[in-house]
């Protein structure tokens, strides 16, 4: 999951998968800001097959919070 | 207005400019009315209304003196048009007609007031694969008198 959470990730941020760190985030990656968020979690919504709410696509700003997100939804 | 699909009429295009000088005399000299500069206290910008009798009508969006949203959008973008308005009767019947549609919308903005259009409520939706929306609502609200093209 979390490979594919990342390439995901690095590819609506047109970055290489290796910098989407586990860190990563608005504050460490310039151009993910708030309109890259949106395409981002419905860019993980197609890819993982999940739906999340209004308020998790704007606060889910963090590798690691999106990738606890997903776990809860995937493998829960 | 003539509506079409999703109960939508189209407004304006969302013109997102560092400073509004060049652009409003390039519109000015395409022929466009170009209304008073009003400061969405609410949004942290300032909005130039510019109306045109045959072309599509535009708003300027500028930054205030501190960092808004309009500053993250120009970093990145540069000048750019960022959001297409549509007027609608009913916000809440055009995003569940959008959504039954297939489209994916994320409400980006809740509705507010808007002092550039008479406090009618205007709220921020993202449509998947399409961009940001503003819809505006045809209903006036409590607020009155609005801020028209000179």
């Amino acid at each position: 999951m979390e490979e594919r959470l990342k390439r995901a990730i690095a590819a609506v941020l047109g970055l290489e998968e290796r910098e989407v760190t586990n860190d990563a985030g608005p504050g460490n990656i310039k151009n993910w800001d708030s309109l890259k968020q949106m395409q981002i979690m419905l860019a993980l919504e197609d890819e993982f097959d999940v739906r999340f709410s209004d308020d998790e696509i704007h606060q889910l700003t963090s590798y690691r919070s999106i990738l606890l997100a997903l776990k809860g939804r995937v493998e829960g | 207005m003539s509506f079409k699909a999703f109960g939508l009429g189209f407004h304006h295009l969302g013109l997102a400019v560092r400073k509004p000088d060049s652009a409003t005399d390039f519109l000015y000299r395409l022929g466009y009315r170009i209304g008073k500069v009003v400061l969405d206290v609410e949004q942290n910008v300032n909005l130039v209304r510019c109306a045109h009798s045959v072309m599509p009508s535009i708003e300027l969006v500028y930054p205030t003196d501190t960092s808004g949203p309009v500053s993250e959008l120009l970093e990145r973008a540069g000048e750019s048009v960022y959001h297409t308005c549509y007027e609608t009767s009913d916000v809440k019947a055009s995003v569940d007609a959008i959504e039954t549609a297939g489209h994916r919308v994320v409400c980006v903005r809740t509705a507010k007031p808007a002092i550039l259009f008479g406090g009618r409520e205007v709220s921020f939706y993202y449509v998947g694969g399409f961009g940001l929306i503003e819809l505006l609502s045809s209903e006036r609200g409590p607020m009155s008198g609005g801020t028209d093209v000179a």
